[in-house]
């Protein structure tokens, strides 16, 4: 058994939560990252699709804690890069790279925190409801765990099993993703633009 | 709702007779928790049989029904406040394409005057 895969112009289901990798965000919010996303133009389309649905109350968007830390990362990550070389007047000293800039030069986060700023408001206009772990509680199975045997039986890289077991911790069996990773998990209703392998 | 709940053993696949016990693993192995029909209870509760190195029965609970119907009351809170939101900020959507250009120039611009560091960028 694998996916369920519904491609982006699948009739949408009623009543239902679907949970958003950061795989699809990063998509929808390339402008945010400088980043032209692979699927960009897709993936809009389809999130106008849902804001659709949502904003008649039949459908609900969530994401979580998880993908937040991947797409803050991805943002600074990305302004990093998009400023090296960086020359530093004050020293004489040139960065060549984003980490080398990020770890002598720290502050420069800042400059970038505009960005994140505009992704959160981006996030909560859509909005995105974000799961946070420590609201999922009572768990019969930590979620740790969970991931392991998660990275196990599908051959996951950990943050793609942290989604799976935060959303099905939630009761979330409907996701939307742009990583063919997904593909492999047994069970799960998947929206995406990728061809079915 | 109805469950049927099983108490399983390493290897054993899960029986389809319902069994009355608490859900608790109070003699080793594992519990197994099963849907009786598709929309009887809207959750991933599922065997999962095989795993690489073994078989084995496990326990995969999703939280109770209560707990969906209040995220889904706390997402139609968040949604009337993004209704809110848009009102000053426009369409999200459009809102993301716009901030290409915005980000780009504002980065340059306040990298230019960042604590006297001088920004040399790719192109010169």
């Amino acid at each position: 058994m694998s996916a369920k895969s519904l491609s982006f112009n699948d009739p949408l289901p009623s009543d239902v939560v679907i949970y958003a990798d950061a795989s699809f965000i990063l998509n929808v919010i390339a402008g945010i990252t400088n980043r032209r996303e692979k699927f960009q133009i897709d993936c809009e389309a389809f999130l106008k699709r849902l804001k659709g649905e949502i904003d008649s109350d039949n459908l609900y968007l969530v994401t979580s804690d998880f993908a937040i830390d991947e797409i803050c990362y991805k943002i600074i990550e990305n302004s990093l890069s998009k400023n090296v070389p960086f020359f530093d007047s004050s020293s004489g000293k040139t960065y060549n790279t984003p980490k080398e800039l990020f770890k002598k030069k720290p502050e420069i986060i800042q400059l970038f925190i505009p960005k994140v700023d505009r992704f959160y408001l981006y996030l909560e206009s859509i909005p995105f409801f974000v799961l946070s772990y420590p609201e999922l509680k009572d768990l019969p199975e930590p979620l740790y765990l969970q991931v392991k045997r998660l990275i196990a039986s599908y051959n996951l890289y950990p943050a793609d099993a942290y989604h799976i077991a935060v959303a099905q911790s939630a009761g979330i069996n409907y996701f939307v993703a742009v990583d063919s990773d997904w593909f492999r998990i047994d069970d799960i209703n998947l929206y995406t633009c990728l061809p079915t392998p | 709702m109805k469950l049927n709940i099983v108490r399983l053993q390493q290897g054993q696949d899960m029986p389809e007779k319902p069994l009355h016990q608490p859900l608790e693993a109070s003699t080793g192995g594992f519990i197994g928790v099963k849907q009786t029909t598709s929309d009887a209870y809207p959750y991933p509760l599922r065997l999962v049989k095989k795993a690489p190195t073994e078989t084995y029965g496990k326990l995969f609970l999703g939280v109770e029904e209560s707990n969906m119907s209040a995220l889904k009351k706390r997402f139609k809170e968040k949604l009337k406040e993004a209704k809110k939101l848009r009102e000053k900020v426009g369409d999200p959507i459009a809102l993301g394409k716009s901030l290409i250009e915005i980000s780009e120039d504002e980065a340059d611009q306040k990298l230019s005057t960042f604590k006297g560091y001088k920004y040399v960028s790719k192109k010169s």
